[in-house]
């Protein structure tokens, strides 16, 4: 063993965060007393770019052409949620540019470029100066920009710049330019505050206006602004009461924008933003001919069909994820599985045969190839994704100054099976490693892009593995039912959910609701729809603390 | 010879037609493979030589070793690997188009049209019970059709899905594998084709194929036969037509010298030729394609 690679592990070791081999499949047992629920201070959120895309979209029209250089989104860690990510980090100086020049972008292209901008505003003007129908327009533009209604202040000095801007332009739609860039600038549009106002039944605890509560709602479900119906709804006052909250969530539900919003879910959870990064996934075209730029993309869809058709179409159980032989696949990726393409143009449904041993997401091409190295597999990425994505269990990083490449495959070590045996060898790797490496030696029948194989230099590859002692699998499709049925894959899910939802990681005073999310998760047969619609009623989405109130943080 | 026929925006126009021992309609059982040929050219001298004969790849499609007067005297050359009677004639025709235009321009010509779909031929082997030795395979070849994506190499990808072009005529027939060589009975191959910068299709007469198979199919391999002096000066005389230099007096002259078969009186009538190729596993589209306009117009390359 080299120095580096015991410095490797003795650094894991040191950092010691669920590294003692413990964890596995959830044993009967006595429940524990819970603490009642407590929520968390609402968080800062600023939009994602894949939020601020959605809700642009959804104020101009769908032939808008959002800026595609906006604030990057940061995880806050390799595994972590954008959702949490983008209440943790700041805008940086050159983000605000940024928004300032996709504001007038967007503006310009709605209100000058346009063919009809009348038809945007919705009013004539009578005038350069119109101020009745600028103030029209900009309460509207404004209630669905920043999700409530526009303060009469705030709608009259929205209008002041239009007027002001239109008197200095001569132009009517010049001038709203400049207050609609205002509206697309502000904090208000911007970032979701999450404050609330005090609750009249639990003291201590905020509660979150219904607006707030709506916007909630809407980027959880729909990853975009409420639209014109919510609004109203919570204008009515039907948030106000569990019966109307519930039917609006199940509208939600109902509605084509909550495909989108499972698919930005997903596409955080999983990390599929990474495939559209070639460089993130990049792999040596002297080992791979199918490699090309439109694999990562490919792949992407690929997951983000296959979840949303288990979710919506077939409403099927979260196990299927895993176990699941049915995908959607186009030409790219059907040469990569080695099987026919089932359609001439875009995507179709494919299911793989049951002597295949391709299954579930950890089948597909999207979690494969951004889970390997250029030019090889990777037993520890994929058990590591698997272990911190999927069954929520951190595993720390390797220390930085620690060179963590593999020994090159040898006549003795010809299987990445050998070459990684020295971390489960090692009792100091092993505390770590027997986390990730067991899990990701059962997808080794996987190359690093994914395609099928039997062998590894000639040696007959050895697929199996095991989640922690006693949890054994043969291969893939073996590993696949273990975590279809393992409530850590289950419950990782819902905290994932919360997550999300939430904008923060979950602290030990909110154990209760997620145990109360988690029972009624597995009540309904791990149905991801009902998830949602439990995630969306429950106090855990109405309730904040005052924002100067913390707690320690709960792994 | 069907070189009258301009077929430009065809892919690859492939038939095999039913010769000796072959018959159309036979249910094969056991597995198979298909395969989509990603390269092929003309088979040539390297250069070397074996007991003073030429060294060819090839096969030996007469059946007989050396030069008699049934190949109106032309000598055999010796494949790479040793195989006798190797029936190349084709290839002194091929060094002097080469010449005349540029090394390597047919080839890429060709290699081209592979590459943008224009040029799909697939080779379907079913009814292997035994991918290393079997007495009886079936062989079906047809022409693809569809724009193939193309690998980091600059090949056609594998396990890529194709349409059957619905122009196509499948042909088939029945081989043997012997140490995992396939290896066919004479038929009629028509291949299109670029030379002289014009599309064709060559057919090679009392053709043979002689492939590397694997359980993922046709891998790569030869296919030989006849091209008749007749084909090929018509094929000269529509590239004169389109060009300054002219080919057909050249070549009306020298073909009879370089012809080894299909005798008619005195005289050999065809030139021996072999093409090498290399194909990867392909699938097709288990549905219908949609209806599309057949633009073929006229033989003219666009290169």
């Amino acid at each position: 063993m080299t120095t580096s690679a015991r410095a490797l592990c003795a650094g894991l070791l040191l950092v010691g965060l669920g590294c003692d081999g413990s964890i596995g499949m959830r044993e009967p047992q006595p429940e524990p007393e819970q603490p009642a629920f407590e929520p968390q201070p609402g968080p800062l959120r600023r939009l994602t770019a894949t939020e601020y895309r959605n809700t642009v979209r959804d104020l101009f029209g769908p032939d808008i052409v959002v800026p595609s250089s906006l604030e990057e989104d940061q995880r806050p860690d390799e595994h972590g949620l954008v959702a949490v990510g983008v209440s943790t980090f700041s805008v940086s100086s050159a983000g605000v540019q940024k928004y300032e020049d996709a504001a007038y972008s967007l503006a310009e292209q709605a209100l000058v470029q346009a063919e009809d901008p009348a038809a945007f505003v919705g009013c004539t003007p009578g005038g350069t100066v119109d101020g009745a129908c600028a103030s029209r327009f900009l309460e509207r533009f404004g209630r669905r920009a920043w999700r409530r209604p526009l303060s009469p202040a705030e709608r009259d000095r929205l209008v002041a710049i239009a007027d002001d801007a239109a008197e200095r332009t001569g132009d009517f739609h010049q001038g709203l330019v400049y207050a609609v860039a205002t509206v697309l600038q502000s904090p208000n549009f911007v970032f979701r505050a999450e404050v609330g106002k005090p609750s009249p039944t639990r003291a201590g605890w905020n509660e979150l206006t219904d607006y707030e509560l709506a916007t909630r709602l809407s980027y959880l479900l729909w990853s975009t602004t409420p639209d014109d119906a919510l609004l109203d709804a919570v204008a009515a006052g039907d948030l106000t009461t569990p019966a109307g909250l519930e039917a609006e969530v199940r509208r939600m539900l109902e509605d084509p924008k909550a495909r989108q919003g499972l698919r930005a879910f997903f596409d955080d959870m999983l990390i599929l933003d990474k495939l559209l990064e070639t460089s993130e996934i990049q792999k040596d075209p002297t080992v791979f001919l199918h490699y090309n730029a439109e694999v990562g993309p490919s792949a992407r869809e690929e997951t983000l069909r296959f979840l949303e058709d288990l979710v919506f179409e077939r409403e099927g159980s979260w196990g299927e994820a895993f176990t699941s032989r049915r995908t959607f696949i186009d030409r790219t990726l059907a040469s990569i599985y080695a099987v026919p393409a089932p359609a001439r143009e875009g995507f179709g449904a494919y299911e793989f045969p049951a002597e295949a041993g391709r299954r579930g997401i950890l089948g597909h091409v999207s979690f494969l190839i951004a889970n390997s190295n250029r030019a090889t597999s990777s037993a520890t990425k994929r058990g590591a994704y698997i272990r911190q994505v999927l069954l929520c269990q951190p595993i720390p990083p390797p220390p930085p100054d620690v060179d963590t490449a593999l020994e090159p495959s040898s006549p003795s070590a010809p299987t990445l099976r050998d070459r990684v045996a020295r971390h489960l060898q090692d009792p100091t790797c092993a505390s770590c490693h027997q986390l990730m490496d067991p899990l990701g030696l059962g997808l080794e029948n996987f190359d690093a892009l994914g395609r099928w194989r039997t062998t590894e230099n000639d040696v007959t590859i050895d697929p199996s593995g095991y989640l922690n002692d006693g949890v054994a699998f043969d291969d893939a499709a073996g590993l696949a039912e273990v975590l279809a049925d393992s409530d850590l894959a289950h419950d990782c899910l819902v905290r994932t959910l919360y997550r999300y939802g939430t904008g923060h990681h979950e602290v030990a005073s909110e154990s209760a609701a997620l145990r109360d999310l988690q029972r009624s998760f597995e009540a309904s047969d791990l149905n991801v729809k009902a998830l949602l619609l439990a995630l969306a009623t429950s106090d855990a989405l109405r309730f904040v603390l005052p924002p100067s109130d913390a707690a320690e943080v709960m792994e | 010879m069907a070189m009258a026929t301009w077929k430009p925006e065809r892919a690859l126009a492939l038939v095999l037609l039913a010769a000796a021992g072959f018959s159309c309609g036979s249910e094969a059982t056991g597995e198979s493979a298909l395969a989509v040929v990603t390269t092929i050219g003309f088979a040539s001298r390297n250069g070397e030589m074996v007991d003073a004969i030429d060294v060819s790849d090839g096969i030996d499609l007469d059946a007989r070793v050396g030069g008699d007067a049934d190949s109106c005297r032309k000598v055999d050359f010796v494949a790479p690997d040793g195989r006798p009677g190797i029936d190349n004639q084709f290839t002194y025709l091929f060094e002097i188009v080469e010449d005349m235009a540029e090394e390597g321009t047919i080839e890429g010509i060709v290699q081209g049209s592979i590459n943008n779909g224009r040029l799909l031929m697939m080779i379907d082997l079913e009814g292997v019970d035994d991918w290393v030795n079997d007495d009886d395979v079936t062989v079906r070849v047809f022409n693809g059709a569809g724009r193939p994506t193309l690998g980091s190499d600059g090949y056609i990808v594998p396990d890529q899905t194709f349409d059957k072009d619905p122009g196509s005529e499948v042909s088939v027939g029945h081989g043997r594998i012997v140490d995992g060589v396939l290896e066919t009975d004479p038929f009629e191959v028509e291949l299109p084709m670029a030379f002289f910068n014009v599309f064709f299709d060559l057919r090679l007469q009392n053709a043979r194929v002689r492939a590397h198979v694997s359980p993922e199919g046709v891998t790569d391999g030869l296919v030989g036969g006849g091209v008749s002096i007749e084909d090929i000066l018509g094929i000269a005389e529509m590239a004169d037509a389109m060009q300054e230099v002219q080919y057909r007096p050249i070549l009306s002259t020298i073909l009879p010298g370089f012809a080894d078969m299909e005798k008619v009186g005195n005289a050999c009538t065809a030139l021996s030729a072999n093409l090498r190729f290399e194909s990867r596993r392909a699938f097709l589209y288990t549905t219908e394609p949609p209806p599309s306009a057949d633009s073929s117009a006229d033989g003219v390359s666009e290169d």
